[in-house]
C-alpha cells in the first residue's frame, strides 16, 4: 500500500497492489471514499428509525444504479438517458419469471441482467455512428420505446396495471419481512459496483473505455476497438442495472412502466453520476448519498406548502452545480486537497 | 375513401403544426449544436402566456402572439446567459444537463403558481369544425397550418437573403469557418436562441387553441420535436417543415390503423429508424450525426 | 514490407489518388511529398485504414490490409501519428503513451515502465503527470510520436509531423526520426516541410495530383523537372 497526497507524484498510482490517495483520483481509491462507505455501513447498522431506513435503502440503491450507469456514461463517454430501460428489463424479467415460472429472483436476477445485456449492445450497435447529442436522443427514444411496449403488451407486463409480487416472506425469492436483509443487499450492491468501477479504472480495459470517450480516432489508431469498447461497455453497465432492477422490485414488490422505465428515472441514473463527479468511482456514490436523502427532505418539508416547490430548488442546483463545478462533488474535492496540499503553484492535474 | 382522405389531410395539418414548434429548435439545433431539453418548458411558457393574454387582454391566442413572441424572445435571451453561454465550450453533457435543470425548474415554477389544472381558451367559432367537401377540420388546425407554411416560407427567404440568415447557414455548416468569415458567433448564438425561442412563442399560440396547457404539457411535444427535427435535418427550414408533415401523417395514421397508444411509440421507431440509416435527416448536411460536437 | 498497388480513391467524380504504386522496404526511411492538393493524405488515410480504397490493393508483410480498420491495421504492427494531434484529454501524458503500450503489455503495471522509457526516449519524461490537455503543440506532436512508438510497430506512419514546430524542435524531431532504423523502425512519412524530410528521407515518392509523378533519392528528385514543375510551375520546369 503506498500513501499518495491528492497531487500525483511519480508511478505510484500505476501499478500492483491498491494505491490509496487522499482526494478522489481516478484509479485510486481515496480515504475520502472509504470513510464515506464505511459511515453509511455504520449507519445501515445503527438506525433503525423505519423511515430513516427506507431512505437508506433508496440511496444505496441509487447509489449502485448511477455507478452501473456510470461506467457507460462516464467511463465510455455514452451518456444514456435511456437507461430505465435496462432497469425495467431487470426488474420486470425476474418478476415476470418469479410470478409465472416460480423462478426464484436470485436467479431471474441473471436472465433480466443477460437480456439487459443484449438490449444494450444491440442499442449501441445500432447507433454505432451516432455521436454527442444525436446518440443521447437515441437513448431517449429507446427508452420510451420500451416504456410504451411495456404499457402495451399487457399479457406479459400487465400493462398499466403493473405487476405485483405477494409479500410473502420468503428467503429464496428475495421477499424480506424486515427491511434489514434489504438494506445488506443494496449497500452490498453498491459496494460491489463501487470495487468494480475501481478495478475497471485501473485495469487496460477501462482504459482502453477513456481512450474510446476521449479520441476515438486516436484509440483506433493504437489497436483499440472502438467498437467492441463501446458496446461492451454498454452491456455491461446494462447488465449491472438490470440487476438493480430486481432489487427495486423485490423491496418495493409493484412494478408498472410509467414509473419504472421513465425517462425522469433515467434523468435521475445520469444526473447523481454527474453531480457526483463523472467518470470517477466515488461520484455516483457521492452524489447518490447528498442527492436523494435531500430530495426526500425537500419533499417531506415542502410540499405540504407547494407542490413542486422542492423540485424548483432541486433543478436550481443542477443548474448551478452542473455550471460551475462540472466536475461535480469529486472533482470539487480533489481541487479542494490539491489547493491544501500544494499552496503555491499548483500545476493542472488531469481529473 | 373518406376516413383516409381525412386522415391524411388532418394528419399533413397537424404535422405543419408541429413543424412550426420545430423550426425554433432546428435553428438553434443546426447553430448552437446542442439539446436543449427545456424545448417543451418553452412551449408551455408561450402557452401559459398566450392563456394569460387572452384571459387579461381578451382577443384570441393568435393576437396574443404579438405579445407571447416579444416575452419568449426575452425569454430566450436570459435563459440563454444564464444556462447556456456559460456551458458553450464545455462537454455537451453540461449544457444537457443544464437545460434539464431549466426544464425541472420550469414545470415546477409553473405547476406551484398555476397549479396542475388545465387551461385553454375558448374556441374560435364556437368550435364547430369546418366542412370543406366531404372533410371535416377544425378552423383552428386548419389556421395554424397556414400560419405554419406562412412562418416557414418566410424563414426560407430570411435565411437565403438576409445577411443574418446567411450568417447562420454558415454557421451552421461550419462554425469556425463562420468566425474567420468575420461573423461574430457568439451574438449569434444568442440571436439565435432567443429567435428560435420566440418562433416557439408563436408555435405556442397556434396550439393553445387545439391544446390545454398544464405544468408537464411540454414533455410530450419536446420529443416530438426532437423527432422532426432529426427527421428534417439540423438546421433546415424546409427539412423541418416536411418532417413534421411526416411525423404528423404517421400519427394520425397509426393512431387510427393501429392502436391510439401505439401511436407514440411509432413516431420514436420512426426517429430509431432515421437514426440508424439517415442520421443527418432529409435535409441536412452530410456526416453532421456523425461528427456530433464540434470539438 | 509495405506495398501499394495500384490504389486509387474517388471522392464523387474526383479521383484524389489515382494508380499509386510504391513499396518500403525494411529499415527504410520513405518520405511521400508533393504540392498541396497531391493527395498525400489520402494517400495516408488509405494506408492507415480511415478510409478505403476505391482501387487496388496494399499490403503490409503477408497481410492484405486494403479495407483492413484503423484498429486492425495498428494491431499488425503499423503505428500513425496525426497532423492534428488528438491526445486523450482527460489523461496525464504518462497515461496516454501507457495506453499504447498496453497493446503489448497486457497490464498497466507491466506497460508503464515502458511508457516511461518511450517518453524519455522522445524527451517529454518530465511532463509524464502533467494532464494532456495542457501541452503546447510542438509538445503534443511529440506525445504523438511517443504513443505511436510504444506500440513498438515495425512500420510507423508520420503524418506532417513538423507542421508547427519551432526551428529547434524540428531538429529534434529529426533526430528522434533518423534514429528509429535503428531500433528497427522503419518509417513512411508525408511531409510538408522540405528541409526536414530531404535531410532525412533516404527515398522520396513525389505526388502531383492524385498520381505519382517521380521516385528517387532526395538529391535526385529535386533535380527532377517534373518535380521542379509541379511545384513551381512549367517555366521553371523548363529551366532544369
Amino acid at each position: 500500500m503506498t500513501l499518495l497526497t491528492g497531487a500525483p507524484a511519480d508511478g505510484k498510482g500505476i501499478g500492483k497492489g491498491i494505491s490509496l490517495s487522499v482526494a478522489p483520483r481516478r484509479g485510486t481509491v481515496s480515504i475520502v471514499e472509504i470513510v464515506v462507505l464505511a459511515a453509511c455501513v455504520v449507519a445501515a447498522l445503527a438506525i433503525t428509525n423505519r423511515h430513516a431506513v427506507d431512505i437508506m435503502i433508496r440511496t444505496f440503491l441509487w447509489g449502485g444504479l448511477a455507478l452501473a450507469w456510470n461506467i457507460a456514461g462516464g467511463y465510455a463517454g455514452l451518456i444514456s438517458f435511456g437507461h430505465a430501460a435496462f432497469f425495467g428489463i431487470g426488474a420486470y424479467t425476474s418478476t415476470i419469471l418469479l410470478l409465472g415460472y416460480g423462478v426464484p429472483p436470485w436467479i431471474g436476477l441473471l436472465a433480466g441482467a443477460l437480456l439487459a445485456a443484449c438490449a444494450g449492445a444491440l442499442l449501441t450497435t445500432v447507433c454505432a455512428r451516432l455521436r454527442g447529442p444525436f446518440f443521447i436522443l437515441s437513448t431517449l427514444a429507446a427508452g420510451e420505446v420500451t416504456r410504451i411496449a411495456a404499457l402495451n403488451w399487457r399479457s406479459l407486463t400487465g400493462g398499466s396495471e403493473g405487476l405485483e409480487i405477494p409479500a410473502i416472506p420468503s428467503a429464496a425469492d428475495m421477499v424480506f419481512g424486515s427491511q434489514w436483509p434489504y438494506l445488506a443487499l443494496v449497500l452490498g450492491y453498491m459496494l460491489l459496483l463501487f470495487v468494480l468501477s475501481v478495478a475497471i479504472e485501473r485495469s487496460r480495459y477501462g482504459y482502453h473505455l477513456f481512450a474510446v470517450r476521449d479520441d476515438e480516432d486516436g484509440a483506433s489508431a493504437i489497436g483499440i476497438n472502438p467498437r467492441f469498447t463501446r458496446v461492451s461497455a454498454m452491456a455491461l453497465s446494462a447488465a449491472l442495472t438490470a440487476i438493480g432492477g430486481t432489487l427495486f422490485a423485490q423491496y418495493f414488490l409493484y412494478l408498472d412502466p410509467t414509473h419504472i422505465i421513465s425517462p425522469d428515472i433515467s434523468f435521475e441514473f445520469a444526473l447523481i453520476s454527474a453531480l457526483g463527479g463523472l467518470g470517477t468511482a466515488g461520484g455516483p456514490v457521492f452524489g447518490a448519498l447528498i442527492i436523494v436523502p435531500l430530495s426526500e427532505l425537500l419533499r417531506g418539508l415542502l410540499s405540504q406548502s407547494a407542490s413542486g416547490l422542492h423540485l424548483v430548488i432541486y433543478g436550481t442546483v443542477v443548474i448551478i452545480v452542473i455550471l460551475y463545478f462540472p466536475s461535480g462533488i469529486s472533482g470539487a474535492l480533489a481541487r479542494a486537497w490539491s489547493l491544501l496540499a500544494r499552496p503555491a503553484g499548483a500545476r493542472k492535474k488531469a481529473v | 375513401m373518406d376516413a383516409v382522405l381525412q386522415l391524411l389531410v388532418s394528419g399533413v395539418m397537424l404535422g405543419g403544426i408541429y413543424a412550426l414548434m420545430s423550426i425554433g429548435l432546428t435553428l438553434i439545433f443546426g447553430v448552437l449544436k446542442i439539446v436543449n431539453f427545456a424545448h417543451g418548458e418553452f412551449l408551455m411558457l408561450a402557452m401559459y402566456a398566450a392563456c394569460a393574454i387572452v384571459s387579461l387582454v381578451g382577443g384570441n391566442a393568435y393576437i396574443a402572439a404579438l405579445g407571447v413572441m416579444p416575452l419568449l424572445f426575452a425569454f430566450g435571451v436570459v435563459a440563454y446567459l444564464v444556462t447556456v453561454r456559460p456551458a458553450i465550450d464545455k462537454p455537451h453533457l453540461i449544457v444537457v444537463f443544464a437545460t434539464m435543470g431549466l426544464s425541472i425548474v420550469m414545470q415546477n415554477l409553473a405547476l406551484v403558481l398555476m397549479s396542475a389544472d388545465l387551461r385553454d381558451v375558448p374556441p374560435l367559432v364556437g368550435g364547430t369544425p369546418l366542412q370543406i367537401g366531404p372533410l371535416y377540420l377544425r378552423l383552428e388546425l386548419v389556421l395554424g397550418f397556414l400560419i405554419s407554411i406562412a412562418v416557414t416560407l418566410a424563414l426560407m427567404v430570411f435565411l437565403k437573403r438576409s445577411y443574418l440568415g446567411k450568417a447562420i447557414r454558415a454557421t451552421v455548416q461550419d462554425r469556425d469557418a463562420a468566425m474567420l468569415m468575420g461573423i461574430n458567433v457568439p451574438r449569434l448564438f444568442l440571436l439565435t436562441f432567443a429567435g428560435g425561442s420566440a418562433l416557439v412563442g408563436l408555435a405556442g399560440c397556434i396550439m393553445l387553441p387545439l391544446y390545454s396547457t398544464f405544468p408537464t404539457v411540454g414533455l410530450n411535444f419536446v420529443l416530438i420535436a426532437y423527432v422532426v427535427v432529426v427527421l428534417g435535418g439540423m438546421g433546415s427550414m424546409e427539412g423541418a417543415f416536411l418532417g413534421g408533415i411526416c411525423i404528423g401523417l404517421v400519427q394520425s395514421l397509426s393512431s387510427y390503423y393501429v392502436a391510439p397508444a401505439y401511436g407514440q411509440m411509432f413516431y420514436f421507431l420512426v426517429f430509431l429508424l432515421v437514426m440508424i440509416f439517415r442520421p443527418d435527416g432529409l435535409f441536412g448536411q452530410r456526416g453532421a450525426a456523425m461528427v456530433g460536437i464540434n470539438e | 514490407m509495405l506495398r501499394l498497388d495500384a490504389v486509387g480513391r474517388q471522392f464523387g467524380a474526383l479521383w484524389a489518388v489515382r494508380d499509386v504504386s510504391f513499396t518500403v522496404e525494411r529499415g527504410e526511411i520513405v518520405g511521400i511529398i508533393g504540392p498541396n492538393g497531391a493527395g498525400k493524405s489520402t494517400l495516408f488515410n488509405l494506408i492507415a485504414g480511415a478510409i478505403t480504397p476505391s482501387r487496388g490493393d496494399i499490403r503490409f508483410l503477408d497481410h492484405v490490409i486494403t479495407r483492413a480498420k484503423p484498429y486492425q491495421v495498428a494491431r499488425l504492427g503499423v503505428a500513425r501519428t496525426f497532423q492534428i494531434p488528438k491526445p486523450f484529454k482527460q489523461l496525464t501524458v504518462r497515461e496516454n503513451v501507457m495506453m499504447s503500450a498496453l497493446r503489448r503489455y497486457r497490464t498497466p503495471h507491466r506497460a508503464d515502465p515502458v511508457a516511461i522509457e518511450t517518453m524519455e526516449l522522445v524527451g517529454i519524461r518530465h511532463l509524464a503527470d502533467a494532464s494532456a490537455a495542457s501541452l503546447t503543440v510542438g509538445l503534443l506532436k511529440k506525445l504523438e510520436l511517443a504513443r505511436a512508438l510504444a506500440t513498438e510497430p515495425s512500420l510507423l506512419l508520420l503524418d506532417e509531423v513538423m507542421a508547427g514546430l519551432t526551428p529547434t524542435e524540428v531538429r529534434e524531431m529529426m533526430a528522434a526520426i533518423a534514429a528509429l532504423p535503428g531500433r528497427s523502425i522503419t518509417v513512411l512519412w508525408v511531409e510538408h516541410v522540405m528541409m526536414a524530410i530531404m535531410n532525412v528521407a533516404q527515398r522520396l515518392v513525389v505526388m502531383h495530383q492524385g498520381q505519382v509523378i517521380a521516385r528517387g533519392s532526395p538529391a535526385e528528385v529535386s533535380r527532377d523537372p517534373a518535380v521542379i514543375g509541379a511545384y513551381l510551375g512549367e517555366t521553371y520546369a523548363a529551366r532544369a
